[in-house]
């Protein structure tokens, strides 16, 4: 019987190229270059852009969805994924610290203040969160492919990811660069769809 | 691996050939012998099913390992959530006078599993044949057969229990 099974793989047997991160990546911006239309279209693009802290702070989430894409990636590949999983993270941790020295804890209370802008600060939060949802579907769709030896924690990098893209995009259009105002009304959403990646990607991409 | 992914399939005959006293070797020391063949089977699917994540510039050794320890969590979880039933050579029954509703019934459920595990069911649990012998006349292997009545009977008690429910 187990001679049957191989004879029946054999027979089934198709050329198939092996899985590089390019192809996550084209989906990366793929769904990045369509948030981005949505936002210049509908939302605008920010008033001051030009200057260093309105390219800076779209750049930095690219990067962080850049990182967690590279890091689900090599979690999902077996025998190559414990090392260079970590390596993606490492520059996100990296890159975040690197946005709270260049803007700095100052201002006092006022930013702080600045930072809780509940209304505007909740849409931001709100619009990351729906924008997020394009890249979570196109990526755990392609993630079918892999073979996540954890499938809940591919599942909540990819959410890291697909949220870090929405925030990433919707840059573009918020003027708010206050690191309080950041780290509280983007950095939640993102966390948000790691959640939603670890429920989701535990269920659908167990193989 | 790297002519099976071009579609050799010479090579990739020989290479699931070679890895499958590995994989046995494997899963006997952790799992119970009765079920180390489902659990190769599954791994050999799951090599073939996810191929193309096999980097040729990787060793082969430890994917093939990532893939078989995680098929071995994969049935450690699946049995922590399934009740084990064991399956006794004999089955203790009433002495019944006529027997024709119990053989009807049987072969009703013999008719809701494959047929090759019918058959060997019918040789090993109603004509009472060994595992040897039931080996000898069907051409499979002893391993093989006890595999289908293992899997037989599950199904069979499964489809036994939905009509009851």
């Amino acid at each position: 019987m187990q001679h049957d099974v191989i004879q029946q793989l054999v027979d089934d047997l198709q050329p198939s190229e092996p899985l590089t991160l390019a192809e996550p990546a084209k989906a990366a911006i793929f769904a990045g270059l369509m948030l981005g239309i949505f936002v210049l279209l509908f939302l605008g693009l920010r008033a001051d852009f030009g200057h260093m802290t309105s390219i800076m702070k779209p750049a930095i989430f690219m990067i962080i969805a850049g990182c967690t894409l590279a890091a689900s990636f090599y979690s999902a590949m077996p025998s190559q994924s414990a090392k260079r999983a970590k390596l993606p993270l490492v520059i996100f941790g990296l890159l975040c610290a690197m946005y709270v020295l260049a803007h700095g804890f100052t201002g006092g209370l006022p930013a702080i203040q600045q930072g809780m802008q509940l209304p505007y600060g909740t849409f931001c939060a709100v619009t990351i969160g729906l924008l997020g949802l394009l890249p979570m579907a196109l990526f755990l769709f392609w993630f079918q492919r892999t073979a996540p030896l954890n499938s809940a924690v591919t599942g909540t990098y990819l959410g890291l990811a697909s949220g870090a893209l929405a925030a990433s995009a919707y840059a573009f259009h918020c003027n708010m660069d206050n690191v309080f105002y950041v780290s509280t009304w983007y950095v939640f959403p993102i966390l948000g769809h790691a959640l939603i990646g670890r429920f989701i990607g535990a269920r659908i991409l167990r193989w | 691996m790297r002519a099976a992914q071009t579609g050799d399939k010479q090579a990739y005959s020989a290479l699931l050939l070679a890895i499958r006293p590995w994989l046995k070797r494997y899963y006997a020391r952790r799992v119970h012998m009765a079920q180390v063949e489902d659990l190769v089977q599954e791994t050999l699917m799951s090599i073939h099913a996810k191929r193309q994540t096999y980097n040729a510039a990787y060793p082969f050794a430890p994917w093939m390992a990532a893939i078989a320890r995680h098929r071995w969590i994969d049935h450690l979880r699946k049995q922590s959530r399934n009740i084990e039933i064991e399956l006794f050579d004999t089955i203790a029954s009433e002495d019944v006078s006529d027997t024709s509703d119990y053989f009807r019934d049987l072969e009703t459920m013999l008719q809701t599993i494959p047929a090759q595990q019918a058959q060997i069911i019918r040789l090993v649990k109603i004509e009472g044949q060994t595992i040897e012998e039931a080996s000898q006349s069907t051409g499979h292997s002893v391993a093989s057969v006890k595999v289908m009545v293992h899997r037989g009977m599950k199904r069979m008690i499964e489809a036994a229990k939905q009509r009851t429910s």
